[in-house]
């Protein structure tokens, strides 16, 4: 353990944090909760000269569900709140999971899905769904803002799209444009304050009988969290039936790229990628036809 | 260079100056004199240093203290009320919950969140509840017994108060 020393501002409008951040660039960090700043910092991995804490947007935080059914996330959102908004629940259930397995009840009354996603971990658990749910992420610099489909905003382990002088300002989860569910699957070695060994998250949306849709996002069997491509393509257009969820969760073991860790081995990630895949379908499509029949979107 | 800090501690308003890299962990303790806050792991692993941050249990090692500016904290001190102890802390006496006691304000404090939260939580969810805090003497069974008895005995002191404002 180590003490690092650095100045600290709030600042309690987003004007002020954006040019905060243009002006001390690399020099600053943001934070937002701080459980992974502070440990990053305590392990001298980061030593940065000044903390921008963002605690004070109050703008920044909360779940705004939109007219058409979709959601505008507030990236100051915590896990706990995430885990337990009813909203979140009914629209993106894969993300109410996924946060409410993240770290322990303490860690989700601070941990915030931008500071997930910012950090890039191979194992943040709320990238997934966010990706299974074609979410776009708006980014505010100085220069104004721009849009990134949370796809591709990871780029490797801790790295993204994000410049340095730019805030992760929302995350928008588009409506469905018919009945759809969503569901996420982890397994750690014990159930709380650990790091995934591996996580399957699927979005399925239906038209009538079949898979009009399907979205398979795989967590921490590679440097950022990878689409089951293979998977995918077999369910579009597919009638799920049992038998045909297993192929599809089968299929995206050639999507993982997994590795031998202190946390596993590769051949049993991949097991897992197959286990894990088929829950997350068998729920995702559960979801879509109680939707289905109930006349929600 | 440090900077003046406005919190409320145990319902008293405390100013105090910190460095702004010091974690309200460290702050209660060593500015603070507030002992009863433990620090273990200082990476938020252990919820040894737990505490209530308005009301929810949070961490204290992964909390800067500036970033708990104007904000309400309880530390295991303010539990009592005087000499007497809160129901919390009794039915941990009671049950023998506590060995090293190491983890006990942590555990006592996240027990006591829960139990604001939900009056009759089921074993699951006592378990969920503390699944932040760890204790390496008792193995848990004393601590979730302790936990559910004091649900039981809030709940007796609650119907008990009730009766008696009836005319």
């Amino acid at each position: 353990m180590q003490t690092v020393r650095f100045d600290f501002v709030e600042p309690t409008t987003l004007d002020e944090a954006v040019a905060l951040m243009a002006e001390h660039g690399h020099e600053a960090a943001a934070v937002a909760g701080g459980t992974d700043l502070l440990r990053d910092i305590r392990t001298g991995k980061r030593q940065p000269a000044l903390v921008i804490s963002l605690a004070r947007l109050h703008t920044l935080s909360g779940v705004r569900p939109n007219d058409d059914g979709g959601l505008t996330v507030g990236p100051l959102t915590t896990m706990a709140e995430l885990a337990r908004s009813a909203v979140v629940r009914e629209r993106a259930p894969a993300l109410a999971e996924a946060a409410g397995h993240v770290g322990s009840p303490q860690v989700r009354n601070r941990a915030t899905i931008g500071g997930n996603l910012c950090n890039a971990r191979p194992c943040a658990d709320t990238a997934p769904p966010v990706i299974v749910h074609s979410a776009t992420l708006e980014l505010t610099g100085k220069g104004g803002t721009r849009e990134v489909a949370a796809k591709d905003f990871i780029i490797n382990p801790g790295q993204t799209q994000i410049e340095t002088n730019e805030l992760l300002t929302a995350i928008r989860l588009p409506a469905p444009g018919g009945p759809a569910g969503s569901a996420f699957e982890t397994l750690t070695n014990r159930k709380a304050v650990e790091i995934t060994i591996t996580s399957s998250t699927a979005w399925l949306m239906l038209d009538g009988d079949r898979v009009a849709q399907a979205r398979i996002c795989l967590g921490s069997v590679g440097p950022t969290p990878l689409p089951g491509l293979h998977g995918e393509g077999l369910l579009r257009g597919a009638d799920p039936t049992p038998d045909k969820l297993a192929e599809a969760a089968k299929a995206c073991v050639a999507d993982a790229s997994s590795i031998d860790d202190f946390r596993g081995s590769a051949d049993f990630r991949n097991h897992l990628v197959e286990v894990l895949t088929r829950r997350a379908l068998t729920r995702a499509l559960a979801w879509a036809l109680t939707r289905g029949r109930g006349g929600l979107s | 260079m440090k900077k003046l800090l406005q919190l409320t501690v145990n319902t008293v308003p405390r100013e105090v100056a910190v460095h702004a890299h010091a974690t309200l962990g460290e702050v209660l303790r060593e500015e603070l004199g507030l002992t009863g806050t433990k620090i273990g792991c200082g990476e938020g692993d252990c919820g040894a240093c737990t505490v209530l941050l308005d009301g929810e249990p949070v961490n204290s090692c992964l909390v800067l203290a500036l970033q708990a500016s104007g904000r309400e904290v309880t530390t295991i001190e303010g539990l009592a009320d005087g000499e007497g102890l809160h129901p919390v802390q009794a039915a941990f006496v009671q049950a023998g919950a506590i060995q090293c006691g190491f983890c006990s304000p942590g555990m006592i404090l996240s027990a006591t969140a829960l139990l604001r939260r939900m009056p009759a939580p089921s074993e699951l969810d006592v378990r969920t509840a503390l699944s932040g805090n760890l204790c390496r003497c008792t193995g848990y069974q004393k601590i979730v017994e302790a936990t559910l008895g004091a649900a039981r005995d809030l709940a007796t002191e609650g119907e008990q108060a009730s009766s008696r404002r009836r005319p």
